[in-house]
């Protein structure tokens, strides 16, 4: 099974603008010219330690987060902070550590639309980011006890003698073990462990009047637990890690892996103890990251859609039209439809979304709704060449013959300014499936 | 309104700027240079719009500080460099070149004299006709053109009449669209274009006062439009200095346009019927109409009205306007920090129950959820039986600046205190129906506060020179620097005589409260509506939430130093400014609305 997780030997099998490409856009949602020469310059090594190694940031990244971040609180306004966290997409030197805390709000899904304080749901945020790639484990912990999880899971209708089960059935099913791993019982003694932990003066308590101080059973195993106790008995059981092995794999690599994959991943996230940055290291320095079948495997998520096209046509966003579209499409930052989250993968795609999709097209080549692009026409030597250089650019790939014809004909046959006829042409490769596709 | 736009402005461009005069001065032209345009006109208009002495507000624009700092301004050098300027600036020069003259120049010896517009109906259903009448203020400048015009004129327009129109005089066709025309005559000391060669060639006669000059060129006496009735009354009521003034028929556009100048009987729109109902009514019964525009030594005042008699009106309406004289609504208290404001006198009472009178069938089921909205937070009450009654005709709105002594800390996002005024009827009935409302209204709020975890309010008493007033106090005082918007509020209300107060602030009760007591405060203006805007506590309290307003122009695409530069550019203009009111008033010699505007006068 190890053998699936092989590092990717870059020298033999090459590193070039399309591995450079998949690494960029899988890992930090899209890149621009400039950051794909760098990665190719650098190489595999360099290129996955500089995604993991924290980088700083700069002055005017960090004068414009913190003007938008505290707008956000100040006005108490969710939809301020979504335009902040976007902002932070956008433009962070460390995009790896931004994919890694949109997907564990994803994992760990809480919506506004329950929480309704945009305070409660930023500290939530923040304590997600200091983990995203840091200690899993760790992460569970403290999360568990967040004020916006508890009130999002009635944790204050947990009470001794009307165990309230939607919190501990949540942990069991989304957080820690995922489906047919634990029983109804477990549950419903994993409930009676979590009774007392409540939310009083907007911040954690534990009401010991409330709380069932009782022997329990839960996975086999029994005694007076406690909340706390509980999670670690979720943490040392093998599904744990499958389960989170599972969820990386579907967000890094292709969204239905396969048990063999799954299991030499969660082999090592237990070896490095729930530690996730070697992980994923790991995994995107891996032959199964850059194989031909794991190529354009995924589908853009919304998220990725818009901040991808804004780093690759060097973007400067409108970002409240920019959430409301991303929100059109399916994910609204800070509310997920549900418990589970957004499931993705196939659900981002549909007639309605990819008319919205192809109109997002539109409006970045010729139109400033989403914003103003700036990028310089690439055009080459023939029409040919100048398609072929912004495939490059746009996809991490290429395409079929007959598409590229397609597009080569379009460009000659077009009218209008250089500049006219390229946006044309970025308009058709962003309408195309395979631009759905990282 | 003009068949084509298009053809108007090339031929206005052109008559601009060829301006190709007769070398010999003509005889006893009649000197109507400084005079009012009406005697310059034909009768027959059904509109008339002159400007006069613009020249005066356009160097004054061109010299004031606003202006000064918009071209200054980070802003006007983005905008330098976009594609959009490059074309605004080409069409420039090319004007310039033309004129061989720097356009601010040019517009203060073109505009600077008298310009004159007028309408003219035609048949059902056309397009009026345009007459245009322009006297430069420096008509030297214009001899100045005939060298690099002539030429042009001659590619772009067909000399028309040369036996008539020569020495002197030209006139031209201009063809547009299909079959429409256009036509001009240039003189040295005038313009004129109409879309009728019939109206030009009236205005052209009344533009030549020698009898013997109007037979040589076989132009007949005709009448102006100071000889109209309605044109000859309203130029009476509003003079003829001001630097623009708009004359219009009201009565003969309604007959044109199937009566009442095309405005409903009913509107759709509550609001738009409780602020505007008896003035609509009013102008849908009008003769005429007048606009002026003029500027003092404040600032610009715009004054407009139509003729009518409130008390005329059908009895319904009565419930728009106060009878006079000084039974207005009351003037807006002064109280520390003042924002603005309104006042209005309405019978709001008599309104309400006569609402299907004034109102369109579709907008009534909308009453009736407010109703049973109101009447949750009024158990065993009705709204229009029980409450309006109590009320008296005038209702005052006022916002100010507020602290923020309540709390340990300071709102992130903050707001300025408002309250109502409103006039009661039966004082302690009307107290009573209050109370009963703030009461429930602050139980809902705490059960809401309750679900989100927020402070909840108590209710508690403070007195105040003598006068009880009502608030509500947090259980625990918030402390922080950044606290959520909703501790901007702190809802109070007193009785103070027969006026009831509702405010979001116990600061501004307390100074309300005040303000009522002194006896002056009993003045009525002798307005039906004031309203009223201070830019300097206004610009205080955006400046004191200008990171908000960055955080939204970033938001929108900026970076945070231009957002920082646009907001402070906005502040700078507001600072700049003193204050906008907006007055309405009407008797029986009809309704005036009056505007001004004001630029900040402290050094």
């Amino acid at each position: 099974m190890a053998h699936l997780l092989e590092r990717y030997d870059s020298a033999r099998h090459g590193w070039s603008r399309r591995e450079a490409t998949h690494l960029l856009w899988r890992c930090a949602a899209g890149a621009s010219p400039s950051e794909i020469d760098r990665s190719v310059d650098e190489g595999m090594t360099k290129s996955v330690a500089r995604l993991i190694d924290s980088q700083p940031e700069s002055d005017e990244f960090t004068a414009t987060e913190n003007l938008l971040h505290r707008s956000a609180l100040k006005s108490g306004n969710i939809n301020s902070l979504k335009n902040w966290w976007l902002y932070r997409f956008l433009k962070t030197a460390n995009p790896l550590a931004e994919k890694m805390t949109l997907f564990w709000h994803n994992h760990f899904a809480t919506s506004n639309a329950k929480v309704r304080s945009t305070e409660k749901m930023d500290v939530q945020n923040a304590l997600i980011r200091q983990h995203a790639l840091g200690n899993f484990a760790e992460l569970f912990r403290t999360i568990a006890r967040d004020v916006a999880m508890l009130l999002w899971l009635d944790g204050n209708a947990n009470r001794k003698r009307h165990p309230n089960e939607n919190f501990a059935r949540e942990v069991m099913e989304l957080f820690a073990l995922g489906v047919g791993n634990y029983s109804e019982k477990d549950i419903k003694e994993t409930a009676r462990a979590f009774t007392g932990w409540h939310v009083r003066n907007d911040e954690f308590w534990f009401n010991k009047v409330q709380h069932d101080a009782g022997k329990k059973t839960i996975l086999g195993k029994s005694g007076p637990f406690k909340g706390d106790d509980v999670l670690e008995i979720f943490l040392e059981h093998p599904a744990c890690a499958r389960f989170v092995a599972t969820k990386l794999l579907a967000g890094f690599v292709r969204h239905d892996p396969d048990s063999a994959m799954v299991d030499a991943l969660a082999e090592r996230i237990r070896a490095h103890k729930f530690e996730i940055a070697p992980v994923v290291q790991e995994l995107i320095s891996s032959q199964v990251f850059y194989a031909p079948t794991s190529r354009r495997a995924l589908i853009k998520s919304p998220v990725e859609l818009v901040v991808g096209a804004h780093r690759t046509l060097d973007g400067r966003a409108h970002l409240s039209e920019c959430v409301q579209l991303m929100s059109d499409l399916g994910q609204n930052l800070f509310e997920p439809p549900t418990v589970k989250g957004w499931e993705g993968g196939r659900l981002w795609i549909n007639s309605a979304t990819m008319l919205q999709r192809a109109n997002f097209a539109s409006q970045v080549t010729g139109g400033e709704r989403f914003g103003k692009f700036g990028a310089s026409p690439r055009t080459r030597g023939s029409e040919s060449e100048t398609v072929t250089s912004y495939l490059d650019l746009l996809l991490a790939g290429s395409v079929s013959k007959s598409t590229h014809q397609e597009l080569t004909n379009y460009l000659r046959k077009a009218g209008g300014s250089t500049k006219e006829q390229t946006s044309g042409l970025v308009q058709l490769i962003m309408t195309l499936p395979e631009y759905q596709l990282i | 309104m003009i068949a084509s736009p298009r053809l108007l402005i090339s031929c206005l461009l052109t008559a601009f700027a060829t301006g190709s005069f007769a070398q010999d001065a003509l005889p006893e032209v009649k000197q109507l240079k400084g005079e009012p345009l009406l005697s310059a006109l034909p009768s027959g208009a059904v509109a008339f719009a002159e400007t006069s002495g613009l020249d005066g507000l356009i160097a004054a624009l061109k010299a004031s500080p606003i202006y000064q700092t918009l071209m200054e301004s980070e802003q006007f050098k983005e905008f330098h460099s976009t594609e959009e300027f490059e074309k605004v600036q080409n069409g420039l020069s090319l004007a310039e070149f033309i004129l061989r003259m720097d356009l601010w120049e040019a517009g203060e010896k073109i505009f600077g004299g008298r310009a004159g517009l007028a309408l003219y109906p035609k048949k059902e259903g056309e397009q009026p006709d345009v007459l245009f009448l322009l006297r430069p203020a420096d008509p030297r400048a214009w001899s100045k053109q005939r060298i690099w015009t002539d030429p042009l004129l001659g590619l772009a327009a067909k000399r028309i009449d040369r036996k008539r129109f020569s020495w002197g005089l030209k006139a031209y066709e201009v063809h547009g669209d299909g079959d429409s025309s256009a036509f001009f005559a240039l003189h040295k000391d005038w313009v004129a274009f109409s879309t009728n060669a019939k109206l030009l060639e009236k205005t052209i006669s009344l533009q030549i006062d020698d009898p013997k000059e109007r037979t040589r060129r076989k132009l007949k006496k005709t009448p102006s439009l100071e000889n109209d009735a309605a044109f000859k009354r309203m130029a009476g009521m509003v003079g003829g200095d001001h630097l623009a003034r708009v004359l219009v028929d009201t009565k003969t556009i309604s007959k044109a346009t199937g009566g009442r100048l095309g405005l409903p009987e009913k509107m759709d729109n509550a609001l738009v019927s409780l602020v505007a109902g008896g003035i609509l009514e009013m102008a849908a019964q009008s003769n005429y109409g007048t606009i002026t525009l003029d500027t003092d030594e404040h600032g610009i005042v715009l004054e407009a009205g139509f003729d009518g008699d409130p008390d005329k009106l059908d009895e319904r309406f009565q419930v728009f306007f106060s009878d006079h004289p000084n039974s207005g609504p009351p003037a807006l208290p002064e109280v520390p920090g003042l924002i603005g404001g309104f006042s209005i006198y309405r019978d709001l009472a008599t309104w309400y129950k006569g609402r299907d009178e004034f109102l369109v069938e579709s907008t009534l089921p909308g009453f009736d959820k407010f109703e049973a909205g109101v009447g949750n937070l009024l158990p065993g009450k009705d709204i229009g039986e029980d409450v309006l009654p109590l009320l008296g005709n005038s209702v005052t709105f006022v916002s100010a600046l507020q602290s923020y002594d309540h709390l340990k800390g300071e709102p992130g996002i903050k707001l300025p205190g408002f309250a109502f005024i409103i006039e009661l009827e039966e004082a302690e009935q009307a107290t009573d129906i209050f109370q009963l409302f703030f009461q429930t209204l602050l139980s809902v709020l705490n059960f809401e506060a309750g679900k989100q975890n927020r402070q909840p309010w108590l209710i508690d008493v403070k007195m105040s020179e003598e006068i009880k007033i009502t608030t509500a106090r947090y259980l625990e005082n918030p402390k922080g620097e950044d606290l959520s918007i909703v501790f901007n509020f702190l809802p109070a209300s007193a009785r103070v005589g027969n006026n009831y107060i509702v405010s979001s602030s116990l600061e501004l009760c307390e100074q309300l409260v005040d303000a009522l007591a002194k006896p002056e405060s009993d003045q009525r203006i002798d307005e039906n509506l004031h309203f009223e805007v201070r830019f300097q506590p206004l610009a205080n309290i955006l400046a004191a939430n200008s990171d908000h307003f960055e955080a939204q122009r970033v938001s929108e695409g900026r970076t945070a130093k231009q957002a920082k530069a646009d907001i402070s550019l906005f502040l700078t203009i507001m600072r700049g400014l003193g204050a906008f009111s907006i007055s309405t008033s009407a008797d029986q010699d009809g309704f005036k609305f009056r505007v001004t505007g004001s630029l900040n006068q402290a050094k």
